[in-house]
């Protein structure tokens, strides 16, 4: 067992700092979606001619075919050199892009993959809908093979940015009849066709991120089809244990600067009598609490790394690492609350904390999983309690 | 980097499960119920053979030459199985005597001859240790350790005015209110630090170890047990209990090996991690210890049921080497952690 780094990966790190010190865009990432859209395409059409774009994706389709753990430092240097957040790009590069990876065609990896690197296409997921939610399985949004393409009509909602991406992963039922995890597809959407509606949805703090999308008779090549035909499920699964494992490094960074600021703004004094809030053994306790917990989710993620890269696989560990740092998130941000005093009234309070983004924090428990469904994974698969 | 069991992790690890599986440290405690006694002088060398005490020290000191991440691994599995007697107090006297060049105390308690026992105190400093202190499993003629503030304290136990037996909580235990007698040896500055950074890794392995046999145990009942005609482990209620219980187990585990390395390579934030471990390995030993009553139901409240002695020894090394509470403040006080954690 140890955890020094090679000698290699030590240059790698450095060279990655080093990059992002020069290169990090100087201005802030606009909030709303449509203005953020160039932003992000632009950043990351900078992390690509730098080198850095798809660190561990393979080098044929325009990646740099390095390890996780080179990977992971460059997500660790990132959020140390608080380079914007990856935003519209998200879905490419972490979900649509690695499912490409793994179950695409040559074809369809060498049209879609370099593009997403370079930031000229831009994805969505379509996969939870009004009726499946947790119960991803209960999906009803149907396609009807008609010659060489599928038609497709029904709704999806919880679209990240579907207003201004290009294509979108989008999960159907090509079989009639079929129920649950059979029957369905994934395939590759262009958001340009005729017959497709979008509709923002507003959010509790803010931005419009997220929309509802409505296909009325939608024409998608069968050739579009990734993983085969009624095959969704599997392939489906493939990015979602990604996004539980480790696709979310960067914001266990922001998470654990967070907690740090947390203690040294509990550590000033407050008001006419200079109470300190960290003087007060409840406060107290939640943050070191808090501190020793991100310490130890920080852990588990480099033991469930170092377990993928020995046998390939994230493993279940991924559903356990989430939940147990949605929760934490949420807790660090209800913390906060409570040292704004009186800011706490603000909905943008002059903080990394508290107003629009503790509201935000409740869908830390939600995105990419309910903690509730992530215990049923735990029971289920690695556990192995009985359904 | 690599934060998994290799093959000299998994070897260790197998070896002290297959010691413990054939000779059940809960039958051991079972048997004595009526008089809590230290494990017998043969079991105790057993245990010194497969280097519970020497693991992390170096050959020519009498120990294997492996590392405190090494140890950490034994010592979940000691946890584990629920192995009594003072097992991390002997490690950090062996650890306290090798760092003092004392090769006349090291080797008894390497070997297994000779055992130490903790102090369990509030007190920061040998002055305000006044009277009578709470001693855990002291053996008559062993020795006694005294972990302060950047300082560490050996004493003879045979030197210690007429101990007084107090009936323990756990009943793996044995218990002793006594007085200190003048110290034998004694280890300054960060050498101290460093000493009780170990012991609290190898306190936090044990709590993990006993963590993930609550975990065990409740899920191989959730399995078997039925009501309303189903496992109850189909019911969300207990099957939520217990991914619960297993993402704590989880991140003990981890932060043990991560902590155990951290202090090992000398990383500048070593310290905070040692107690980072403790705090996160002492909340998931009590919470599953507790969750495993819970997922019993009646049955555990009975005396000859098992689930709760993970409770009694989960909450008696969570209290051995400091409070929650000076826990918690020293994890605020002591220096800020790395952002990233690979130096």
């Amino acid at each position: 067992m140890d955890l020094l780094l090679s000698a290699e990966d030590r240059e790698f790190r450095d060279e990655a700092a080093e990059w992002l010190r020069a290169n990090v865009p100087a201005e802030r990432r606009p909030e709303e979606v449509v203005p953020a859209h160039p932003f992000d395409r632009a950043w990351q059409r900078t992390q690509y001619d730098g080198g850095f774009a798809g660190i561990s994706w393979p080098v044929e389709y325009g990646g740099r075919g390095l390890s996780l753990v080179k990977q992971m430092l460059w997500f660790e240097q990132y959020a140390l050199a608080r380079a914007p957040w990856i935003g519209t790009c998200f879905v490419g590069i972490n979900h649509a892009g690695p499912t490409l990876v793994h179950n695409a065609t040559p074809q369809i990896q060498a049209a879609h993959l370099p593009p997403i690197l370079r930031g000229e296409l831009t994805w969505c997921q379509g996969f939870s809908e009004p009726g499946a939610g947790s119960d991803l399985a209960g999906i009803r949004t149907r396609a009807e093979i008609d010659g060489d393409d599928l038609v497709v009509t029904g709704s999806k909602i919880w679209t990240s940015f579907a207003q201004v991406a290009r294509y979108q992963e989008l999960i159907v039922r090509t079989e009639a009849g079929s129920s649950r995890h059979q029957g369905l597809s994934w395939v590759i959407c262009d958001m340009t066709s005729p017959g497709i509606t979008i509709r923002p949805i507003e959010l509790i703090n803010g931005p419009h991120d997220l929309c509802e999308v409505f296909y009325d008779e939608v024409r998608v090549p069968l050739a579009d089809v990734v993983g085969g035909l009624g095959n969704g499920w599997r392939t489906a699964m493939s990015t979602l244990s990604f996004e539980r494992g480790t696709g979310f490094m960067a914001e266990q960074i922001d998470l654990a600067r967070l907690v740090e600021d947390l203690i040294a703004d509990a550590g000033q004094k407050r008001g006419l009598r200079g109470h300190r809030p960290l003087d007060n053994d409840g406060i107290a306790e939640r943050l070191a609490v808090a501190r020793a917990e991100t310490a130890a989710l920080r852990a588990m993620t480099y033991a469930s790394l170092s377990e993928s890269e020995k046998t390939g696989n994230p493993g279940a560990a991924g559903s356990m690492i989430r939940f147990y740092f949605g929760e934490l998130s949420q807790r660090v941000q209800a913390i906060g609350m409570d040292l704004l005093g009186a800011d706490a009234l603000r909905r943008h309070p002059a903080r990394e904390y508290g107003g629009a983004r503790y509201l935000y924090s409740f869908a830390a428990t939600v995105g990419g999983g309910t903690s509730d469904i992530q215990r049923n994974i735990v029971a289920q698969r690695v556990l192995g309690l009985p359904r | 980097m690599r934060l998994f069991y290799d093959e000299t992790d998994a070897a260790i690890a197998a070896a002290v499960d297959e010691l413990l599986t054939a000779d059940p440290p809960i039958a051991m405690i079972r048997s004595q119920a009526a008089a809590p006694a230290l494990p017998d002088a043969a079991r105790w060398r057993t245990w010194a053979e497969q280097g519970c005490f020497g693991l992390a020290l170096p050959e020519d000191a009498g120990g294997v030459g492996y590392g405190l991440g090494e140890l950490a691994v034994l010592f979940r599995e000691l946890g584990r199985h629920l192995a009594p007697g003072p097992l991390v107090p002997t490690v950090v006297a062996a650890h306290i005597a090798h760092r003092l060049g004392r090769s006349d105390l090291l080797g008894p308690l390497v070997t297994g001859s000779r055992r130490a026992a903790f102090v369990v105190t509030d007190a920061g400093s040998l002055d305000e240790l006044a009277g009578e202190a709470l001693v855990p499993d002291l053996d008559p003629d062993g020795l006694v350790v005294l972990l302060l503030d950047g300082r560490a304290v050996l004493f003879d136990a045979a030197a210690c005015p007429t101990p007084t037996p107090v009936e323990a909580l756990d009943p793996a235990g044995r218990l002793h209110s006594c007085a200190l007698p003048p110290a034998l040896a004694v280890l300054d500055g960060d050498a101290a630090e460093t000493v009780r950074a170990e012991a609290q890794i190898l306190a936090a392995a044990e709590l993990s170890g006993v963590a993930e046999a609550s975990l065990s145990m409740s899920v191989a009942y959730a399995k078997t047990r039925t009501q309303f005609g189903r496992p109850i482990g189909s019911f969300q209620a207990v099957a939520h209990r217990c991914a619960t219980m297993a993402a704590r187990a989880e991140a003990a585990r981890c932060q043990v090996l991560f902590a155990a390395l951290a202090v090992a390579a000398g990383a500048h934030d070593a310290s905070f991690q040692a107690r980072a471990a403790l705090a996160v390995a002492g909340q998931a030993a009590l919470g599953n210890a507790a969750d495993n009553m819970r997922n019993h139901g009646a049955i555990a409240m009975t005396a000859e049921h098992d689930a709760y002695l993970y409770v009694t020894r989960a909450r008696t090394l969570a209290a051995t080497l400091s409070t929650r509470t000076a826990l918690l403040r020293s994890i605020l006080d002591g220096p800020a952690p790395a952002l990233t954690g690979i130096a």
